[in-house]
């Protein structure tokens, strides 16, 4: 045990060396402060010489908030059954549409009060666009005489992302003012034609553009026509076919349907064309109208890769 | 005697003698405060050199709010308990015990002197820490309750509850050897 001497001693030597080494520390600092503060103000020129000019500092970009709106569109297309009188009213104005009604009168066997033909052009259904000022546009497209189009505006200002058919057919018409889209067609196919039951046919069959464009075969309790050809029967696919695929005409097929309204089989007669580069057994044009669509009828049996190939080339066209 | 104050005022003024007068005073009984947290007298004597070499090196301002050797003894106090956490780390019993022997004996000749105090430090060696650290204080060192509670690190009243319990203990310890605590 030391005696307090000692330790007075031990304590004294270790404050010695402490303050020794606090009074060298003190040099150092002193003669690093300068070192040290030069070499901060060269870091510093440094950074403000390599620095670029404030002019030059690239902005943000203003933020570009593109106006959406969500509209609906109404279209609403009337036509009387014997004059040329076509309303169409666009509310949304967003949409457009055009309306070309002529009127004619067919004479031949059947009696035909009147035809109207409904023509959208350059406007596939369902067709989304964009206007020049950014804003969101849809096109309501159809062929529907008498017939309440409606249409949700798409808020996307992407392109046309949708291919559908471009539509020119000649539908001929009566029309009712509302209610539920079932066409009455009244037509007179082509001189000659013999419609014993009264008949009145849709050329296009269920999936004829009656009623805004919806696709063939969706409608089966519609008109549905049918018929034979060379033994083979034949049935309205729905599809209207473009004039430069149809051939020569092979014939004449004699075609039926019923009446969804009353029940009634109506009959007609039209001409059948071949489809290039398709074999008329599977399928065939059936032309209503002398100057009208061609519509496509398909063998009862017919592969399904032929109406595949058949749509794949449709859509070329 | 200012309790240290004028030997420590002296020692800042540059008078290294304040502090050997400090030392001299104040040395052995710290040790044996201190060994009641270290748990033998060579580490307590460190940390009594430590709280020296506090004192001379960092010469941290004594404000007077309480005595000098209450502060002084506070300060010692924070050092073992530093001193203490350390050496749980690196715990070498068995050398410090043979060490704790050979000081105690002299510390009893040297600091205690009397059979009384010796016998009574025997016996606070028996009871707990902190029954042994309030009875030394108060009785050895002679520190009211609050300055016991002070140097301690507690309240007035913890000290007081300590110092009744420590005295039933350190009773029942002195009965045990055949003495008195009345005598005592």
């Amino acid at each position: 045990m030391m005696t307090y001497k000692e330790m007075a001693e031990n304590v004294l030597e270790a404050r010695d060396r402490y303050e020794e080494k606090k009074r060298r520390r003190g040099i150092v600092m002193r003669r690093c402060i300068p070192a040290v503060t030069g070499l901060c103000a060269a870091i510093a020129a440094a950074v403000v010489m390599l620095r670029p000019p404030a002019d030059k500092i690239p902005h943000e970009p203003d933020i570009i908030i593109a106006e959406t709106t969500s509209s609906t569109s109404y279209t609403e297309v009337t036509t009387a059954p014997s004059s040329a009188a076509v309303t169409s009213s666009v509310t949304a104005p967003a949409a457009t549409a055009t309306a070309k009604t002529t009127s004619s009168e067919h004479k031949g066997t059947v009696t035909t009060t009147a035809k109207t033909s409904v023509k959208y052009e350059e406007t596939p259904h369902g067709e989304t666009g964009t206007r020049p000022d950014g804003k969101t546009t849809t096109t309501a497209a159809g062929t529907a005489t008498s017939a309440k189009t409606t249409t949700a505006a798409k808020t996307t200002t992407a392109a046309k992302t949708t291919t559908a058919p471009k539509i020119t057919s000649v539908p001929k018409t009566t029309t009712s003012p509302a209610g539920p889209i079932i066409p009455t067609f009244t037509t007179v196919p082509s001189a000659g034609g013999e419609v014993p039951g009264g008949g009145e046919l849709p050329p296009g069959g269920g999936g004829a553009p009656v009623s805004g464009g919806e696709p063939a075969g969706e409608m089966p309790d519609r008109f549905y026509p049918f018929g034979d050809l060379d033994g083979r029967r034949y049935c309205a696919y729905g599809s209207d076919v473009p004039a430069d695929m149809t051939e020569s005409c092979i014939g004449s097929i004699k075609l039926e349907a019923r009446d969804p309204e009353n029940g009634e089989i109506r009959y007609m007669t039209a001409p059948v064309y071949s489809i290039t580069g398709f074999d008329p057994n599977q399928i065939i044009a059936v032309r209503f109208d002398e100057g009208g669509g061609y519509y496509l009828y398909t063998e009862l049996y017919c592969d399904a890769t032929v109406l595949d190939s058949f749509m794949a080339e449709y859509y070329r066209h | 005697m200012d309790n240290g104050e004028s030997s420590y005022r002296r020692f800042l003024a540059g008078d290294d003698g304040g502090m050997v007068e400090l030392i001299r005073v104040y040395k052995d009984g710290l040790i044996i405060y201190l060994s009641s947290y270290t748990d033998n007298l060579a580490s307590a004597e460190d940390c009594v050199q430590d709280t020296f070499i506090r004192l001379a090196v960092k010469k941290p301002h004594f404000s007077g709010r309480s005595t000098f050797k209450t502060w002084l003894y506070t300060i010692g106090r924070n050092i073992a308990i530093d001193h203490a956490r350390k050496r749980n780390r690196h715990r070498n019993a068995g050398q410090e015990e043979l060490e704790a022997v050979a000081d105690v004996s002299d510390l009893e000749s040297g600091y205690l002197v009397t059979e009384r105090r010796v016998t009574l430090y025997r016996a606070l060696e028996r009871l707990k820490k902190e029954y042994r650290q309030a009875l030394y204080l108060t009785y050895f060192e002679e520190f009211s309750a609050t300055e016991a509670a002070d140097v301690m690190g507690k309240s007035r009243r913890q000290v007081e509850n300590l110092l009744y319990n420590a005295r039933k203990a350190l009773r029942s310890e002195l009965e045990k050897e055949g003495f008195s605590y009345d005598d005592i």
